[in-house]
């Protein structure tokens, strides 16, 4: 009698993207064997009443297979080092993840979950749907600055041991990613930012209200910053407005030097694994906390230098915690293991 | 320094039930702890403990069906089972006076 078909052919090969070979071989391929093993032994007895009971095979075996593929996804199974990436494909993952981060980000603005529904309920009957996507495009670079640091993190995370001799490589796209933030943060993100504004005044009142607007310090481009806030600040006393001008320009500095204290926190860690890749969950688990930090340490040193409470260089704090985190990682692994953690 | 190898309460079983029957496939193990050791996490301990090097493996050699995938046989190696007789030993000597 044909067999109407063998189980776990199609899970092999969706495993195949999700799992490194080694976790293939010990993991998946045993894993699939048995449930083969299994179905084939219940349908080799052809006894029609033992039908159920070769559902109930396949039920367990599946959910065994997908198990072990979702944990070793998730937590990795020491796969031996691949081929360390270079620095452009380290910027192209960072910058593919920032990216995707972004789309999810834009979805979550479109359905109301952090922007609030109102405003686009009017935006949509109003002008309707392409005007709700032609506002969310013009919202993305404000997203992606914040989310292009993280990413690197993940992106140096996730090659994991394999850059453990590769600290520059790291150093090279962190730096890279640097420069481009700079230039995103400074010019570009003002810049869409105040479509943004005149878009969404434009459709919700009238298009000379969107005209009338006044740019805010986060529409105005590193070179307009200081005249800009000079002049949007005039009521307030100099020294109020010395503070809130030089908070504003070691922010725009700030954010992009950020890059350069994720990538090398990154590299430390990487040092850290073992062996292969960290696993999703625990990169996902590490960029969130990282990334929680990193940004209740900025607002709160922001709120202070603008109140004048703390001096406007204590921005960069923030920065510095995650570079002297990285330092104590990095010290720490090479005095447990002095050849596994060179640059 | 050398790290001092480390045996988890999986592991331990696993080696225990090896060191019974000699030769094992991981769904015999799993039969065999009578719900101790679940598929889904069978495969990842026993490459760990491949890794570590408790135990090796080989897939079968038996003739199969077409497109079916060999199965993996386990047995423990003299370096699992003197993990396992010296872990065992110190968890007799730890053990409290009245439990002996």
């Amino acid at each position: 009698m044909s067999r109407p078909f063998l189980p776990g052919i199609r899970l092999l090969r969706i495993a195949r993207h999700l799992c490194g070979p080694r976790a293939m071989e010990h993991v998946v391929h045993p894993a699939v064997a048995d449930l083969q093993h299994e179905f084939v032994e219940w349908t080799d007895r052809q006894i029609v009443r033992l039908t159920w009971r070769t559902a109930v095979v396949l039920l367990r075996g599946y959910w065994a297979c997908w198990a072990a593929v979702t944990r070793v996804w998730l937590l990795g199974f020491g796969e031996p080092p691949d081929v360390a990436p270079s620095a452009a494909t380290l910027l192209r993952r960072a910058l593919g993840m920032a990216s995707g981060l972004t789309i999810v980000a834009q979805v979550l603005y479109f359905i109301g979950l952090i922007g609030g529904v109102g405003i686009f309920e009017r935006i949509w009957r109003q002008a309707g749907g392409v005007a709700l996507v032609e506002v969310a495009i013009l919202k993305a670079p404000s997203d992606l600055v914040m989310l292009i640091a993280p990413a690197l993190l993940a992106a140096v995370l996730a090659a994991g041991a394999s850059l453990r001799q590769h600290g520059r490589r790291v150093l090279v796209a962190a730096v890279v990613t640097m420069v481009g933030a700079f230039v995103l943060s400074a010019w570009i993100v003002p810049v869409a930012n105040d479509a943004f504004r005149h878009r969404v005044a434009h459709y919700l009142t009238s298009p000379a209200a969107g005209k009338a607007l006044r740019s805010g310090p986060n529409e105005l481009s590193l070179t307009e910053l200081p005249a800009g806030m000079e002049r949007l600040y005039a009521h307030l006393p100099a020294e109020r407005r010395s503070s809130f001008v030089s908070t504003e320009l070691h922010l725009r500095l700030a954010l992009p030097a950020a890059c350069l204290a994720f990538g090398l926190l990154g590299w430390a860690l990487s040092c850290r694994v073992q062996n292969g890749r960290c696993g999703a969950l625990r990169t996902g688990a590490i960029v969130l906390v990282v990334s929680l930090v990193w940004l209740l340490l900025l607002v709160a040193s922001v709120h202070w230098a603008r109140r004048g409470v703390t001096p406007a260089f204590g921005i960069w704090g923030a920065n510095l915690v995650l570079a002297l985190a990285a330092t104590a990682v990095w010290l720490s692994t090479r005095r447990s293991s002095p050849r596994s953690a060179t640059g | 320094m050398k790290s001092v190898p480390s045996l988890s309460t999986k592991e331990r079983l696993i080696l225990e039930l090896l060191a019974a029957q000699n030769r094992m496939y991981g769904l015999q193990l799993v039969a065999a702890s009578r719900g101790r050791i679940k598929r889904g996490t069978v495969y990842v301990t026993l490459g760990r403990m491949e890794q570590k090097g408790y135990v090796r493996s080989r897939v079968e050699t038996q003739a199969l069906a077409e497109g079916r995938l060999p199965r993996r046989l386990y047995e423990p190696t003299p370096h699992g089972l003197r993990v396992l007789q010296a872990w065992t030993a110190v968890v007799r000597a730890l053990e409290p006076e009245h439990a002996r």
